[in-house]
């Protein structure tokens, strides 16, 4: 599904990733962990496209097609979602409207024909359950006013209706509480599904108690350093980063 | 010149003594130079050329009123209804709400400076107004009053004076409609004097869209006794050359002053705000905010003055003034302008200009809104904060709608929040 060759990119001028190889396949989940600065955030931002980071050379496939030739919204429409580290707020844009236009523009995509505000109504409030939010958020401007938690559910709630077949997810386990997480986590685990993919980075190992992955990356210095089922984030629980640099530098 | 043309056009006419003052203070002052402070962003010369010019011809009564009445009460379900033509009350085509009587004066209360050029225009209302009226509110007068100002005809002057006496603990929203009339070219000075009694509440709405080639004045004074409210909006979206003064005096314990402003340039549109609030009484309350988006060529001036007296202890002020330049060669000329003569006050200012958000846009992006309607929407809900308090529906939708026509093929109404 994702196939990410030598991808080297940078920020402001920096480099941040430099050569990096990832494969990921319909129904896996990835973790990629690694200490700060090693260029996780990098990776999630420039697989959805954002536009203060350059790729300078290398290749990102995504079902077959050049993911970097495509503009932002039409990764989304594609099949990419990315879950924000920091979502944004947006005052005075409807939340519902957001995820309506949202959804009818990856409908469409997917020649799927245009739900009506009744259809939609029906999903939003379903999903909205399965993620205990509250339903008075819809008729709110987009994440306005949300604590740091309500914003991460916010962000798995939109990836329930959207329903993407690449999850990229940002440090989503940052700053929340132990009973967000795993209301998260099983947001995340309802949609795990043969034809979706994940690609969560994280600091901690804590989010892979609930989300339990098939594969663990170790990213530093822009690239992979070592892969590993999910007992290695055990081992990095336990042991830290230094080991694995070490090993690698060897 | 086109002062002495003015004085010359206007003398013949005569009046009552406020029309003399005027008229001698235009002839020894003048129009304010750009050396005025009050004027050093905004030129006023295209105001005195087009009054000279329409005073001293005759110019054709061409506006089809009934028509753009007609146009106008299909976009709404608003009721009460005074229309002004040409300046002067309409009093067969208006539908006034009960309880209020517009009724013409001789005299209106003076404004401004006898020697001061800045306020040329104000004498220039004084002396040739087409109709001073006097609008009272004696209880909770319901519902809104909109009041349509249309020019006559094609290169016209239009000069309205209205005064509100807002009686204790009585309530009235107005809004004035400042429209094109189906003409190119028009000026129109609008100035509105206020007296709002205690506990008294005034809702004041402008909505300007004068002719794209319309000149533009507008002034707005009022007093607020205690515990009185007073509120106002002001939303310019066209005319060429725009400039409203607004003036409110809290002159008594607990007085309270809400100050909104939106204004969407384009083209070479200019658009000047001058406002200012004194805090003259203890404890008075002002929160201002203005918002602007100015495209292609077109400029803005903001100046907003707080000026707390000696005395008026415990003064609680905001403003803020937030620019979005969609073009590098649009331009804001920003000032707040504060004067605190008392102790023990919170007065916060704050002036940004700048570019949309670049993570909101790239946020709407990833979730399939293409770069160009996530643009409009963030555009649009950028001004949109300043009018979603607006309690009157029907106000709040034409304001709204006032917006999303300023923003190129927007179709995202149902966006609001």
């Amino acid at each position: 599904m994702l196939d990410i060759e030598s991808l080297h990119a940078s920020v402001g001028g920096t480099e941040i990733l430099k050569g990096l190889n990832l494969a990921v396949n319909a129904g896996e989940v990835h973790a990629i962990m690694g200490p700060n600065g090693s260029g996780k955030s990098t990776l999630a931002n420039v697989l959805a496209g954002r536009d203060d980071y350059s790729v300078t050379s290398g290749s990102v496939a995504f079902h077959g097609k050049d993911l970097l030739d495509l503009e932002p919204e039409e990764r989304a429409r594609a099949g990419l979602f990315l879950a924000f580290q920091y979502p944004v707020e947006i005052p005075g844009v409807n939340n519902t409207y957001l995820l309506r236009a949202a959804l009818n523009a990856v409908r469409e995509a997917r020649g799927e024909p245009e739900l009506s505000a009744v259809e939609f109504m029906k999903i939003a409030r379903e999903k909205m359950k399965s993620m205990q939010m509250d339903p008075g958020f819809l008729n709110r401007g987009v994440n306005e006013g949300f604590s740091g938690g309500e914003k991460k559910r916010n962000e798995v709630f939109q990836m329930s209706v959207l329903e993407p077949s690449l999850c990229v997810l940002d440090e989503t386990d940052s700053g929340l509480d132990i009973d967000a997480l795993k209301i998260v986590a099983e947001g995340v685990n309802a949609l795990r599904d043969p034809s979706r993919a994940f690609v969560m980075v994280t600091h901690y190992q804590r989010l892979l108690d609930y989300i339990e992955p098939d594969f663990v990356h170790v990213l530093a210095g822009g690239r992979i350093i070592r892969s590993g089922d999910k007992s290695l984030a055990l081992e990095l629980e336990a042991r830290g980063y230094d080991w694995v640099l070490e090993e690698a530098a060897a | 010149m086109s002062v002495e043309q003015i004085i010359d056009a206007l003398k013949p006419v005569g009046g009552g003594i406020d029309v003399s003052k005027a008229l001698a203070a235009l002839s020894s002052h003048g129009f304010p130079a750009r050396k005025s402070e009050r004027w050093k962003y905004t030129r006023s010369e295209p105001f005195a050329t087009f009054a000279a010019a329409s005073l001293s011809s005759d110019s054709a009564h061409s506006t089809d009123t009934d028509a753009i009445l007609r146009d106008w009460k299909s976009e709404t379900d608003a009721s009460a209804i005074a229309v002004f033509v040409g300046g002067v009350f309409d009093d067969q085509r208006s539908n006034l709400p009960d309880g209020i009587a517009i009724q013409a004066i001789d005299v209106a209360p003076s404004i401004g400076s006898e020697s001061d050029a800045a306020d040329a225009l104000v004498w220039l209302n004084t002396a040739a107004a087409n109709g001073r009226y006097q609008i009272s509110a004696e209880n909770i007068v319901e519902p809104t009053l909109h009041c349509l100002h249309l020019p006559a005809g094609e290169y016209s002057l239009a000069q309205t004076r209205i005064h509100l006496t807002i009686a204790p603990e009585a309530r009235l929203s107005v809004v004035d409609h400042v429209l094109d009339g189906g003409v190119s070219a028009s000026m129109q000075t609008l100035i509105t004097t206020a007296d709002i009694g205690r506990e008294a509440q005034l809702d004041h709405v402008r909505l300007q869209h004068a002719a794209a080639a319309g000149l533009v004045y507008t002034r707005f004074d009022a007093d607020i006794a205690s515990a009185a409210i007073c509120r106002t909006l002001t939303l310019d979206s066209g005319g060429s050359l725009v400039r409203n003064d607004l003036n409110l005096r809290l002159n008594a314990d607990c007085a309270e002053a809400h100050l909104n402003g939106i204004y969407l340039a384009n083209d070479r549109q200019h658009i000047d705000n001058h406002t200012q609030v004194d805090h003259v009484s203890p404890n008075t309350i002002s929160r201002e905010n203005y918002r602007g988006i100015l495209r292609d060529r077109s400029r803005s001036v903001f100046n907003g003055k707080v000026l707390v007296h000696e005395g008026a202890d415990g003064t609680d002020s905001a403003q803020s003034n937030a620019t979005l330049l969609l073009s590098d060669h649009a331009e804001i000329d920003t000032k707040p302008e504060l004067e605190i003569y008392a102790d023990d006050v919170k007065c916060a200012h704050g002036a940004t200009v700048g570019q949309l958000d670049q993570t909101s846009l790239f946020y709407l992006q990833s979730r399939g809104i293409d770069r160009a309607m996530a643009t409009q929407l963030l555009t649009y809900a950028f001004c949109r904060e300043i009018i979603s308090d607006i309690s009157d529906d029907e106000v709040r939708r034409l304001a709204d709608s006032a917006i999303a026509a300023e923003i190129p093929n927007f179709t995202g109404l149902e966006a609001i929040a």
